[in-house]
């Protein structure tokens, strides 16, 4: 094959566009079918308000950028950045569907406006499933873009926290541009800017990206010391600082700050309040191996564990066999033609190879280990630490990159057996997202059973009261104790017409049916269920014959 | 790296995706179908057994919805293994057993299997004790007459004492659900349950625990427990929430006797990050049944 590299080019962005729009087209239209979860319901109520104050600001800048009319917009859920409900709200008032409500008219749009708020995650996650493409592309052709896309977007909980109004695939999504950026501003100025814009927006999208910028750093200045240390190359002073820390330390912030209008009236003041919320934050329930935590320190082994039990062993094996071989490569061999070190400058600040695979472990392992610190907070899921996956699969191509040259098999056999290959490491997760495209987050891998191997370990198996959509028709005409699906999110099923007709929302004393979502510390709840309705439940929702959700209380209302 | 190892590490790595693809096949469905928890449930409420369990407990909301039997209180939420002769455990994939029954055994020797049934995915084991036991009194089917150091407690459904509340209902305890009184005592609250002629057996078995898990999380204080037989006193121990579902065991000598349970509260509270509080009800869950050795 003998193609210019014009051709190859055009072919790599038409692949990436061609993937981004699957992902989006698909993440958009299997998650019709995904139920609210708890978090979203806030961020729905939130982005209205926030896309309320973006239409003022267009109608009447004046009264819009007033302190008090801004803070009064942007207080609801003024813990998490503005800018995914900014564009989801947004979003919702261009492309869905709403009822009329003493704020507003009723809209008519070509979605509902639920799925409209989440298409700009799902864009993001579209869109890193492509940039993964590009980047697996350059590093070891279509297969290696393949590899990469699929070793990300098909692992089952990036697959379901993709389609969610959400933030942590757009902060995996946005965490991924900065560091492939950052990688670009070694040698570009362009680039060097574009760090400090793109960090911006990743600070503004979740607070996982305010480690970025000192990660980078640990890398970039790493890279220098040993250079010095190892081969004997002093770097020029005029890199010691160069454009893209600056950028990122001052860009960074102002980017985040303009894109985040709650914290404009008392800058230090909100964004300190910001940080103790996260750092001082309430600790959730996690069952882990049967046994609740919910004072940490959760054991240290817990995020380690859930990634072997939610990433499937191909990928993650993979990545660890990449993550070795390349950095081993990477520390052990000098540069082959030592570039001039006194060429780099403080707009260009790197001649010398940049250690990718070393950038990314640090950014694969980096949130997985903060998670099992014992002083970290129980946050919960493996949500917290979706930023690491897109750098496992980069690690996953790392691999794939240096196992064929290296193999040296003929060009005969690697064109049957590279697709057969490819197909053997994401074919599982594909299995498990087709499994259950809308369930993902009580998915499991099949190294421990899928979820009934997972429920026999005593993994958790679900959070935020999402998995309901089965079991709403049985609510007709029912008051319902709905135990953890969020009034605000019951409202946003309402809102699209999506709510059973007669069906009302109240307390367990008054109900005469009632939601159960498993987890082990709602046992509590189960027997207030029990104690009401009776041990049996009239319909339980399973995934894979594990129980998800029951639905307690009489036949007929 | 040679050719050598990077052909063994794409071999190692293909194997992997081969089984884990295979794994994920058989992962990734049903394997209990909907024929198999029907004739699950045929067989079960045709069985004669004293009790029965799950080897796995996320099998129980679909076994409590499919067999009746699953479902009665002294199945779902039973309080051990102890006061029965035969069991009956539902299990997934040939289970017969989990460490979960080896807890409730507490020093009982485990049944001997007669029987064990097959339905696709599920399989029903049927046990007996040897020797075996029988329950011959139990305050969660006949329950005690409750008073406080400020009276008696009147019972309405719910016993109302004038420092005290009490329901005899499920509760949590350990994160399991329990039959048991539920009592809510004020601070410094005593409270006795006592029966009247109760049969006394070979022992009288119960359990203390505290509920709920919300309760526990905003108080941690004890209770004492004194057991009377006849007023004579015949145990006296403290429980704590970090002892779980205890146990207690009285040994008797047969016959009938007035059998009285004390329960003393202290001050309520928890130290938490910002030091004690003072704040929160602590929910005392007590059972308490009479079991007699079959010779």
């Amino acid at each position: 094959m003998n193609k210019t590299p014009s051709r190859k080019a055009l072919f790599v962005w038409l692949g990436a566009c061609v993937l981004f729009a699957v992902v989006a087209t698909s993440l958009s239209a299997a998650h019709r079918n995904t139920g609210y979860v708890r978090d979203e319901g806030i961020y729905f109520d939130a982005s209205r308000t926030y896309a309320r104050w973006v239409e003022l600001a267009k109608r009447d800048p004046a009264k819009a950028f007033t302190a008090k009319v801004r803070d009064r917009h942007f207080a609801p859920n003024h813990e998490h950045p503005a800018l995914m409900k900014i564009v989801g709200g947004v979003a919702a008032r261009s492309l869905g569907s709403s009822p009329a409500t003493k704020h507003e008219p009723a809209r008519s749009g070509v979605m509902p406006e639920g799925a409209a708020m989440r298409l700009p995650a799902q864009l993001l996650a579209a869109m890193a499933t492509a940039v993964l493409f590009v980047a697996g592309f350059r590093r070891s052709g279509v297969m290696g873009g393949l590899l990469a896309a699929g070793a990300f977007i098909l692992l089952p909980r990036v697959w379901f926290s993709a389609g969610l109004h959400a933030f942590d695939v757009p902060v995996a999504a946005m965490i991924l541009a900065v560091v492939l950026a950052y990688r670009r501003s070694l040698q570009s100025a362009a680039w060097g800017v574009a760090v400090g814009v793109l960090l911006g927006i990743a600070i503004a999208v979740k607070h996982n990206a305010l480690f970025v910028g000192p990660l980078l750093a640990v890398h970039y200045y790493g890279n220098l010391l040993y250079d010095r240390a190892r081969l004997g190359i002093a770097a020029p002073r005029s890199t010691w600082c160069p454009l893209p820390m600056v950028s990122m330390a001052t860009l960074g912030p102002l980017v985040a700050l303009a894109l985040w209008p709650w914290l404009w009236t008392d800058p230090v003041a909100r964004f300190t309040e910001y940080m103790e919320f996260h750092s001082q934050h309430s600790w959730y329930n996690m069952e882990f191996l049967g046994v609740n935590f919910n004072q940490p320190p959760m054991p240290w082994t817990y995020p380690w564990v859930l990634l072997f039990a939610t990433v499937p062993m191909a990928i993650w094996a993979g990545g660890l066999i990449g993550a070795i071989w390349g950095a081993r490569a990477e520390l052990t061999h000098a540069p082959q033609a030592t570039p001039a070190p006194e060429t780099a400058t403080f707009l260009r600040p790197r001649t010398l190879p940049s250690r990718d695979t070393l950038l990314w472990i640090l950014f694969a392992t980096f949130p997985i280990a903060l998670i099992s610190l014992p002083i970290t907070p129980i946050f919960g899921g493996t949500k917290h630490w979706i930023t690491a996956y897109p750098f496992v699969a980069l690690l996953l191509v790392e691999a794939w990159a240096r196992i064929w040259p290296a193999a040296q098999l003929s060009a005969r056999r690697r064109q049957w057996m590279q697709p057969l290959a490819l197909v053997l490491l994401l074919g599982p997760a594909a299995l498990s997202v087709r499994n259950n495209p809308n369930l993902g987050l009580s998915q499991f891998s099949p190294a421990v059973g899928g979820p009934r191997g997972a429920a026999t370990l005593g993994l958790g198996r679900g959070f935020w009261g999402h998995a309901v959509l089965p079991l709403l028709p049985a609510l007709e005409q029912r008051k319902v104790f709905m135990h953890d699906v969020h009034e605000l999110a019951r409202r946003q099923y309402e809102r699209e017409g999506r709510w059973p007709g007669g069906a009302s929302s109240v307390p367990l004393s008054q109900s005469n049916a009632g939601l159960l979502f498993h987890e082990l510390h709602m046992t509590t709840d189960e027997v207030r269920l029990w104690n009401r309705f009776g041990p049996a439940p009239s319909q339980v929702l399973e995934l894979d014959d594990v129980p998800l959700t029951s639905l307690y209380g009489a036949a007929e209302p | 790296m040679s050719p050598q190892f990077a052909r063994w590490a794409l071999m190692g790595l293909a194997t992997v995706g081969v089984v884990e693809g295979g794994l994920a096949l058989r992962s990734y469905r049903t394997a209990i179908a909907d024929q198999d928890w029907s004739e699950a449930s045929q067989a079960i409420e045709a069985a004669e057994f004293d009790t029965a369990r799950l080897a796995h407990r996320w099998l129980g909301p679909r076994a409590r919805l499919e067999a009746g039997a699953m479902a009665r209180p002294s199945v779902a939420a039973a309080a051990d293994l102890h006061g029965i002769t035969t069991l009956g455990v539902l299990g997934y994939d040939g289970a017969r057993w989990s460490d979960a029954l080896e807890v409730e055994l507490d020093g009982r020797r485990r049944p001997n299997l007669v029987a064990e049934q097959h339905f696709g995915g599920l399989t029903w084991s049927e046990y007996t004790f040897v020797p075996g036991q029988r329950t011959l009194a139990d305050w969660t089917e006949t329950p005690p007459t409750l008073s406080s150091d400020e009276g008696i407690c009147k019972r309405r459904g719910t016993w109302k004492c004038k420092n005290a509340i009490a329901r005899l209902e499920f509760a949590e305890v350990d994160y399991q659900p329990r039959r048991c009184i539920n009592i809510t005592p004020d601070d410094g609250a005593s409270i006795t349950l006592r029966q009247e002629d109760m049969p006394l057996g070979s022992r009288l078995r119960g359990h203390i625990g505290f509920s709920d898990f919300n309760a526990r999380l905003r108080s941690d204080a004890p209770v004492r427990v004194r057991a009377r037989i006849e007023g004579q006193r015949v145990a006296d121990f403290v429980v704590s929430d970090t002892q779980g579902w205890r146990a207690f065991e009285i040994e008797t000598a047969g016959g009938q006797g007035a059998v009285e349970l004390e329960l003393l509260s202290p001050v309520r509270g928890t130290w938490g990050r910002t030091g004690y509080q003072a704040r929160g009800n602590r929910t005392v869950c007590v059972e308490l049944r009479t079991v007699e050795d079959e010779l």
